[in-house]
């Protein structure tokens, strides 16, 4: 898809949202943003029956004169109204977070330099890693004392039978497709917050948007916050 | 990154129906807005176009 289209893209999801009621809010928001070099926070609330609407690619919103996100007037946030309580985040000063990065051989391969460089200069961390990115070697820590907080995934995503999948590695060192629900059944009760910096992993499928990784592991109310990417990212 | 104090939240809340998308703005100064909202593109077209994303 070129530039153009893009932006002709971002201009017509603007144009939906400009033309309701709440257009002038949003238009007061941002010119106020631009005076004052600030930023708007647009926070999108999606219920469960809203899949369309959260896959859309909100991100290349345009208001004719530039692209919002891009040109850093505005920020996005996409929540998921379940009507479950948060589940509060109770830590010790230190949190200990599991990296796992996963660079199968039949997929492009990850910076993984670069992704424990991410995490290894955050302060108060305590960073593990697997020596092999494999599900099995998950579940062989998850057994293992001491607990983790924070379950951080590094790598690709995938889409398979019309669900989500993130690519571990297998014992063959290529791709092993692990589903939202294996996700579930591994870190379910064992992990206060899911981090995961996979392309596709928050792309919305089938009838539900607790159809995809990010959103299932919330409904099975593993987390307090993920992030996924829609569409293919770089650990950028 | 602009400063705390200038970032300004906006909230928009979608429900979706069967017939219908509402999307709500509950902001002090405007109130507690709600507007039927229209999807800007067809599902085949929407569908099309986020696969050549």
């Amino acid at each position: 898809m070129s530039r153009d289209e893009l932006s002709a893209f971002g201009r017509q999801l603007y144009r939906a949202l400009e033309e309701t009621r709440v257009g002038e809010a949003i238009r007061d928001a941002i010119r106020k943003a631009r005076r004052s070099r600030g930023q708007v926070i647009l926070q999108l609330r999606f219920d469960e029956q809203s899949v369309e609407l959260a896959s859309l690619p909100w991100e290349l919103l345009h208001d004719k004169r530039r692209p919002l996100l891009a040109a850093g007037v505005v920020d996005l946030v996409r929540y998921i109204v379940y009507p479950e309580p948060v589940v509060s985040l109770e830590v010790t000063p230190l949190l200990r977070v599991l990296q796992v990065i996963a660079s199968p051989a039949d997929k492009p391969p990850i910076d993984v330099e670069k992704a424990r460089a991410s995490l290894d200069k955050v302060p108060n961390l305590v960073v593990e890693r697997l020596s092999r990115a494999t599900y099995d070697d998950l579940l062989k820590r998850l057994e293992r004392k001491p607990r983790l907080h924070v379950f951080h995934f590094d790598g690709h995503s995938t889409l398979q039978d019309e669900q989500n999948v993130l690519c571990f590695e297998g014992e063959d060192g290529n791709s092993d497709p692990v589903d939202a629900e294996a996700l579930h059944v591994a870190l379910y009760n064992q992990v206060s917050l899911v981090v995961l910096n996979a392309c596709l992993s928050s792309q919305m499928t089938g009838t539900s948007v607790f159809s995809s990784l990010a959103p299932a592991l919330i409904e099975a109310g593993i987390s307090n916050s993920h992030f996924g990417m829609d569409g293919p990212q770089s650990l950028d | 990154m602009p400063a705390t104090d200038d970032l300004i939240f906006i909230e928009l809340e979608f429900q979706q129906s069967a017939d219908k998308i509402i999307m709500r703005l509950n902001e002090p100064s405007y109130g507690d807005l709600r507007t039927p909202f229209a999807p800007p593109f067809p599902d085949d077209v929407l569908s099309t176009r986020l696969e050549a994303i």
